[in-house]
């Protein structure tokens, strides 16, 4: 059950916290809270996922509001690209993949959140809506900004030529 | 589905329509295959945005990660009924102590059981054929 759920909740919180770190210690969290309320656990009263995705959004919150107060440091914890490091192909899906972090952790958290819950995690709107606790016309206006936006962001950097 | 509803969509969901509203996907499919070509433009743009959101991948969890959950498992105390066991921990140590006493003392009694098998119920058989102060066998001195 781990190995099953553990991948989907590292993607999660390091799409929205934007630190593996950090991600790795609230998807630990997420766990030690599992296990400590599996004999209260009732079926049907609420999907198993959707509560581990409720727990896990409610961690990244308190994390981010702790960032927040706190001084504004450097998001990126990564190190940066050694050209020497892989070949042309494979260094420029990196760069890629970075450049799209950097653009989605640039988001307003409101649209980040709800272009990761409905684009990465793959729940359906309402699913998203439900979770962040908005109408599914207000996820929706979250969306389309959120990807104007990145189109904006990504758009105004030369176009990479491996998109066919 | 009017063209601005599908303009809509594909600006929150994305081009891929398996993401779209289920109620909504067979009407879209509908419109984009009668479409003459300002939907599909939008919808090839769209399908670069997704491609760029493909490429932010996340490394899947380490062996180490994997390890450290299993491993906070064992040391996690389960809420609920389950607690009641653990509000007794303080009691655990003597607990076992005097589980461990008592299983000494019925091994101990075992052994010495086994010990003294072959000799006791032979003794207890034995008896009628000694001669004892009541049980003279030669009380008439025949054998003397």
């Amino acid at each position: 059950m781990v190995e099953k759920k553990l991948g989907r909740l590292l993607s999660l919180a390091e799409r929205l916290l934007g630190r593996r770190g950090e991600a790795e210690e609230v998807v630990q969290e997420v766990f030690v809270r599992l296990w400590k309320q599996a004999p209260h656990w009732q079926p049907g009263r609420a999907r198993f996922d959707t509560w581990l995705h409720r727990v896990a959004l409610n961690l990244c919150y308190d994390r981010l509001r702790r960032r927040r107060e706190e001084a504004p440091d450097d998001d990126a914890d990564e190190a940066p690209a050694d050209p020497a490091d892989a070949p042309d192909a494979v260094l420029q899906a990196k760069q890629r993949g970075r450049r799209v972090a950097r653009a989605l952790a640039e988001l307003p958290q409101r649209q980040r959140e709800a272009l990761v819950l409905q684009y990465y995690q793959e729940l359906s709107n309402s699913e998203a809506a439900d979770l962040m606790g908005i109408g599914i016309e207000a996820l929706e206006s979250l969306l389309v900004r959120a990807r104007r936006s990145l189109r904006e962001r990504l758009g105004a950097e030369p176009r990479r030529n491996d998109d066919a | 589905m009017t063209p601005e509803r599908f303009h809509a969509l594909l600006d929150s969901c994305g081009a891929d329509l398996r993401r779209w509203p289920d109620a909504e996907r067979d009407a879209a499919l509908a419109l984009l295959a009668s479409d003459s070509g300002a939907l599909r433009a939008a919808h090839a743009e769209a399908a670069m945005l997704d491609r760029d959101l493909n490429a932010c991948e996340i490394a899947p969890p380490g062996a180490a990660l994997i390890d450290r959950i299993a491993g906070v498992a064992g040391a996690v105390r389960p809420a609920g009924r389950a607690r009641s066991w653990w509000r007794l921990e303080p009691f655990w140590p003597r607990a076992g102590w005097a589980l461990t006493g008592m299983a000494g003392a019925v091994a101990g009694a075992l052994v010495v059981s086994v010990a003294l098998g072959d000799s006791y119920p032979a003794a207890a058989t034995d008896w009628q054929k000694r001669g004892t102060a009541f049980t003279d066998r030669a009380a008439d001195w025949s054998e003397e």
